[in-house]
């Protein structure tokens, strides 16, 4: 059983929502209190967190912030319609994916699954197996595991599955597309920027090569690329 | 300087210049005469005024001016009528330049800058106060300036309330529709998709739309721009446009067609472009559902440094009447029984506005409605940088005009 722990100001909202989920299968926790949810998700309890952006006293931003000081668990944000800022610092926070409330519990719960589905260990096969190498990284999908230049790379989950993606086209430009079904599970949508700004905060996270460059290449009109050392 | 500087400063010299040329010769004249009924006697009258002179106590300096002219009158040779002293002329016509064009200045400079925060008032820029520019000024211009800020003041107040009002209802409208949305989905897992389940849901949905469309509107009312500024490639972006509406269209069997591509970058917000052109193109569709095709016909002027971009459908057209309030909110054009707020348009209006271009529609000859819009080009909105518009939002200093 999933557990989800859903972080809202809105306490109707959440019962609502948690009826919803646990019709759908899920062992849910809810918050109204954004500083006791920070706190639930620090636990380690939970699979994924469904973060509210728009909350009093403790915004979601912020919990957010201080989540990702402790932890890469994954969290799904809502964050208001046509609010691009907030979409966009979630994203450069860390967060895995964002849905735009309000929204269909059906789009939530797809989100939910998506993003649950490529953090969540197939059982029963070698972790070790199906290592990824190139030149100074290395990634253990099993394990959500990177390595880069024999550091550890704390990575959120989806993060991790695109460059998880790029590692396996490595040298080959993958499109915006393919990289959206493939790591956020869903397709790319005009205009969408969460490709962009999760890939720059791996590069930001890869550092440079020791020629300058960036080891996450932008190709223009094609996508991005990993350049093969 | 405007007309009425040059009328005023043309009256007040003119008058000046009467003035001075009549006192002059008035003055001319009477010395002359003077002078011609006084050379018949010659030093006579000196020599007999000389001695009444002494006893006389300290007279006024008149007569002993008088007195003096015939002194000069001395020197050798006939007298004559000098001629018109140069330097006294040319000094008084300056002066009376000077201050006949300070005058108009005066009075034409407020009238000016009054005029101008009309037309910016008109145009939809209420930020303008013409207050700071009549300074220490107090007279009936000031006092006109001075109605002219507090109605200002007042419109803009009634107009921000009204904003506000929309978008905190539109605002307030989510939490309960969210709540809405999760009920409605609950019901559905629960009792299944039954057809009330779905109506249900359907009617949220085009709430939901309303909501998002309202606060999509009061946004860019607000100046609250989404998405950053980047050049932006027209070709690609109609194409895409085109593609899906065409896509979705042909589901009831039309067509939208754009048979002469047109290349041009403009420096904008591709998402807001993007859905500008896009609700032009729904927009058609909707409103002429007996037409076979939409047509979008584009250009680019290099010269002027403007893209066009023409929605054409061959629909019953609208009302002329109709036509200036086409792009207003919540505007349905009579008979237009189609689906809709009548919210797309406004938001197109807005969005195109807000990268400096211009949106209109007009009935074609042909019949059907032509909708069209003009964006500066990326060249054009450099040079146009240095250059700040008339209808550009207020500047920093409080809209200050100069």
């Amino acid at each position: 059983m999933t557990r989800v722990l859903l972080i809202d100001d809105d306490e109707k909202l959440l019962a609502l929502l948690k009826d919803y989920l646990v019709e759908e299968g899920f062992t849910v926790r809810a918050e109204s209190e954004s500083a006791r949810g920070v706190l639930q998700a620090l636990t380690g309890d939970h699979a994924i967190v469904v973060l509210d952006v728009m909350m009093p006293r403790l915004n979601g931003l912020d919990a957010l912030r201080r989540i990702r000081l402790q932890s890469t668990v994954p969290v799904l944000m809502l964050t208001a319609r046509g609010d691009d800022v907030d979409r966009i610092t979630g994203l450069e926070l860390g967060a895995d994916d964002y849905v735009a409330k309000p929204c269909t519990p059906r789009e939530l719960v797809a989100r939910l699954r998506a993003i649950l589905r490529r953090t969540q260990p197939t059982p029963g096969v070698d972790p070790t197996a199906g290592m990824l190498v190139s030149g100074g990284l290395t990634m253990w999908p099993e394990q959500r595991r990177a390595e880069w230049a024999g550091q550890p790379l704390a990575l959120t989950s989806t993060e991790f599955s695109l460059l998880e993606v790029l590692l396996r086209h490595v040298g080959a430009p993958v499109s915006k597309n393919d990289l959206s079904e493939r790591a956020l599970g869903r397709p790319h949508a005009r205009h969408d920027r969460s490709i962009d700004v999760h890939l720059s905060s791996v590069r930001r996270k890869l550092g440079a090569l020791p020629d300058g460059r960036s080891l996450i290449q932008a190709v223009h009109r094609q996508g991005y690329q990993l350049l093969k050392e | 300087m405007g007309r009425l500087f040059w009328k005023f400063f043309a009256f007040i010299w003119l008058a000046q210049l009467v003035g001075i040329v009549a006192i002059a010769s008035a003055y001319w004249l009477t010395e002359s005469r003077d002078l011609q009924g006084r050379e018949p006697p010659g030093p006579p009258p000196l020599d007999a005024a000389g001695p009444r002179d002494a006893p006389q106590p300290p007279g006024p300096p008149g007569p002993r001016g008088m007195a003096e002219l015939p002194r000069s009158r001395n020197l050798p040779g006939p007298p004559r009528r000098g001629p018109p002293p140069l330097v006294p002329t040319v000094s008084t016509l300056l002066i009376s330049v000077v201050a006949a064009l300070g005058l108009a200045w005066y009075v034409a400079k407020p009238i000016r800058s009054l005029r101008a925060a009309f037309d910016a008032a008109a145009g939809g820029n209420l930020d303008v106060r013409v207050g700071p520019v009549m300074g220490g000024r107090d007279d009936e211009l000031a006092d006109l300036g001075r109605d002219f800020d507090h109605m200002a003041d007042r419109l803009q107040k009634s107009m921000n309330g009204q904003r506000r009002l929309l978008h905190d209802v539109s605002h307030e409208m989510r939490s309960p529709l969210a709540r809405l949305q999760a009920a409605a989905g609950l019901m559905r897992l629960k009792f299944g998709e039954e057809p009330v389940t779905l109506r249900v849901e359907e009617e949220i949905v085009r709430i939901d739309r309303l909501v998002g469309d309202l606060l999509k509107l009061s946004r860019l009312e607000a100046g609250e721009l989404a998405g950053a500024v980047e050049p932006v490639d027209m070709q690609e972006l109609v194409r895409g446009v085109v593609t899906d509406a065409n896509f979705e269209a042909q589901t009831t069997g039309r067509t939208v067609l754009w048979e002469r591509e047109t290349a041009g970058t403009v420096s904008g917000r591709p998402e807001m472009l993007h859905g500008a052109i896009e609700n032009l193109v729904r927009n058609a569709l909707k409103h002429a559902p007996l037409t076979r095709e939409v047509r979008v016909e584009t250009s680019l002027d290099a010269v002027q440094g403007l893209y066009t971009l023409c929605v054409l459908d061959s629909g019953p057209g609208v009302l002329e009447a109709d036509l200036p309030v086409l792009f207003t909110p919540f505007f349905r054009a009579a008979g237009a029984g189609a689906d809709g707020y009548g919210l797309g348009l406004a938001i197109a209006r807005r969005s195109i506005e807000a990268h400096g271009g211009s949106i209109r529609a007009s009935n074609r000859a042909e019949g059907g409605l032509a909708v069209t819009l003009t964006l500066p080009t990326e060249r054009r909105r450099l040079s146009a940088a240095a250059a700040p518009r008339r209808e550009a939002p207020a500047p920093p200093d409080g809209g200050r005009l100069s």
